[in-house]
Order: C-alpha cells, then sequence, then structure tokens
C-alpha cells in the first residue's frame, strides 16, 4: 500500500500530508515549533515529532485555521 | 535529467537575453553608443547569470534540506559562480573597495532572504498554534 493511498483513506478522520513519509491526524497535534535552521517541527499529543516539509505546509495551515471541524467523527 | 537541464539552459537564456534586449533597447532610445564587442560581453555575462540562477533554483526544491541549508548553499554556488562572472564583464571593479562593496551587498541580499523566511515560517507556526489551543480549551 503506498503512502498516498492511506492518505486518501484516512483523509476523512482528520489524517493529513505532513511530508513526503508521514501522515498525521491533525486533532492530535500538541504544537508547532520553528527550529533555528528553517525547519517546521510537529509535535504530537503523543510525545512524538515529526517534520512539515514546506510543500504541505500551505495545505496544513488552511486545514488547520480555516477548517475548523476537521472530521472529528 | 538532461531534459530538465536543458530546459533550464534555455530558462537562464532567454531570461538573460531578455534583460540584455531591455538594456540595448533603453540605449537606443536614450542615443548611447557601444561596440559590438561591448553589447557581446555583457550578453554572454547575462545570459551566464540567468543559467547560474536557474539552475541554482534547483536547490530550493531540495525539501530534504533546511532553509538554513539550502540558503548556505544557494550562497556559496552563487558566490562562486556570479563573482568570476561579474569580476570578468567588469560590472564589479576589481579592487579591494569595490570587491568589499560587492560582498556586503550579497551578503545583506541573503540575509534578507534568510530572515524573511525564518519570519513568514514563523508566522505560520504562531497562527497555527493559536488554532490548535483555542481547540483544546
Amino acid at each position: 500500500m503506498k503512502l498516498y493511498e492511506v492518505e486518501e483513506m484516512l483523509q476523512q478522520s482528520g489524517f493529513i500530508r505532513f511530508s513526503k513519509s508521514v501522515v498525521g491526524n491533525i486533532n492530535q497535534i500538541d504544537r508547532f515549533e520553528l527550529s533555528f535552521n528553517g525547519n517546521l517541527c510537529v509535535y504530537f499529543k503523543s510525545g512524538s515529532k515529526e517534520y512539515v516539509s514546506r510543500k504541505y505546509v500551505h495545505d496544513l495551515k488552511s486545514q488547520i485555521v480555516e477548517g475548523g471541524e476537521y472530521n472529528d467523527r | 535529467m538532461i531534459v530538465e537541464g536543458l530546459k533550464r539552459i534555455m530558462i537562464g537564456v532567454a531570461v538573460g537575453s531578455l534583460i540584455t534586449f531591455a538594456v540595448i533597447s533603453f540605449m537606443i532610445i536614450q542615443s548611447i553608443d557601444s561596440s559590438m564587442q561591448e553589447i557581446w560581453k555583457h550578453w554572454l555575462a547575462s545570459m551566464l547569470i540567468g543559467i547560474l540562477f536557474s539552475f541554482a533554483s534547483a536547490i530550493f526544491e531540495r525539501e530534504e534540506w533546511s532553509i538554513l541549508k539550502q540558503t548556505v548553499m544557494h550562497s556559496t554556488l552563487t558566490f562562486l559562480v556570479l563573482f568570476p562572472i561579474i569580476i570578468l564583464a567588469g560590472w564589479l571593479p576589481f579592487n579591494p573597495v569595490s570587491l568589499i562593496i560587492g560582498l556586503g551587498i550579497f551578503l545583506t541580499t541573503y540575509s534578507i532572504m534568510w530572515v524573511s523566511m525564518y519570519f513568514y515560517y514563523k508566522n505560520v507556526e504562531k497562527s497555527m498554534n493559536k488554532c490548535i489551543d483555542s481547540d483544546n480549551k
């Protein structure tokens, strides 16, 4: 199974693409942090940490800022 | 790979030539005379610089590099290629004062670029954190 297939499958449950190799739940984000070298890190409530690649930042931001309800149910 | 390289060369040549055309047009309107040799030299330099930036922009497409690494790599490449071209073309006079001023402009440009990108993403971070905080309450 390809990651984009997983992404499509989980789209309805609030999952979104963070980078080439990461799909994560938008409702489980604790916070974002910009590191010194300009990488945008995302910390999940579970404690795990991933990077957001710039290719996906825009979509992620519009999803979080304008999305409101992220298909929580 | 070869196609991509050719595409970048063509874009560089096109942009460099367009700028040269604009400058020559301005010279014609202002009735400024120049020799064929002079125009050839500056046109060549414009095209080479066009090709340089056309290729260098690929650095910013490397998503796995941080912005810092991209900026450092881009500036190093530009420095190594751009300075010989502009010195040989006579755009930057080859004396200590000019070289220091040239280097100053160069570093300032990259610093502004780096700082603007940093603050852009800082803002993105802030606005996303704000939304997440208000959701968690």
